[in-house]
């Protein structure tokens, strides 16, 4: 089934951002755990393996659609010197994906692919759900200053 | 934060290079070592010089001439 080249762009363009946050939250719980805050470690971790799982429909559609899934680009890996700094570059991250799957949905929905439109749609509540704890640990953070804020991420509780 | 991961450089180390003279990627790849593997980070070097050089730059001593000059070119 031969696909619009605009949909498959857009699919490719939301396969890079997944490849980017795979690979920024991967590293970014791996250094929260060397620094000993596992409650941030658990949450990119989960996310991170959550988001490869994402990937997996993404790039089905692509060859579905007769495309090329591009697994060679990745935008830059945002890698923080502190925990705090790197929420917000993590924020940053999921604001961008987030943004990818709607213009994804936007164009699916334009050319009339309503198979790509439904996946783009399903794959952005999903993200929102992780957009949304980044944008709580925010206020918890100007709630409760770093000290405390990071205090509170020492110990896991699943 | 990082820019630079492959070489390890954060964006303080990058903004030194910058204030001590290097006026391009190649120069602060030179300094400090930023941006010499694999260049993901090069367009982020570049938009620091030009944050750099965008303001004020009449007053810089340098003669690269900045951003303006760029653009011109
Ligand atoms: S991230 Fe700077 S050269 Fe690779």
């Amino acid at each position: 089934m031969k696909g619009h080249k605009q949909v498959v762009d857009a699919l490719n363009a939301t396969l890079t951002a997944q490849l980017t946050a795979i690979n920024q939250l991967f590293l970014a719980a791996k250094v929260h755990e060397h620094r000993g805050f596992l409650r941030l470690a658990r949450a990119a971790y989960k996310q991170s393996i959550h988001v490869m799982r994402r990937a997996e429909p993404v790039i089905a559609r692509v060859l579905l659609l007769e495309g090329l899934p591009n697994l060679q680009r990745i935008a830059k890996v945002g890698a923080a010197e502190g925990p705090v700094e790197q929420l917000s570059l993590d924020l940053t991250l999921q604001q961008e994906l987030c943004a990818r799957l709607e213009e994804l949905a936007r164009t699916a929905l334009s050319l009339a692919d309503h198979g790509t439109a439904e996946l783009a749609e399903d794959q952005l509540s999903k993200e929102q759900v992780y957009l949304h704890w980044l944008e709580a640990q925010q206020r918890e953070l100007a709630q409760l200053g770093h000290d405390l804020y990071l205090a509170a991420q020492i110990h896991d509780a699943p | 934060m990082y820019v630079c991961i492959c070489r390890v450089v954060t964006q303080s180390r990058i903004r030194a290079s910058i204030d001590a003279g290097a006026s391009s990627v190649d120069e602060v790849t030179l300094e400090c070592g930023a941006g010499g593997d694999c260049g993901s980070c090069r367009d982020e070097i570049q938009s620091m010089l030009d944050e750099h050089c965008g303001a004020g730059c009449d007053h810089c001593p340098r003669a690269h001439g900045g951003a303006s000059a760029r653009a011109a070119g």
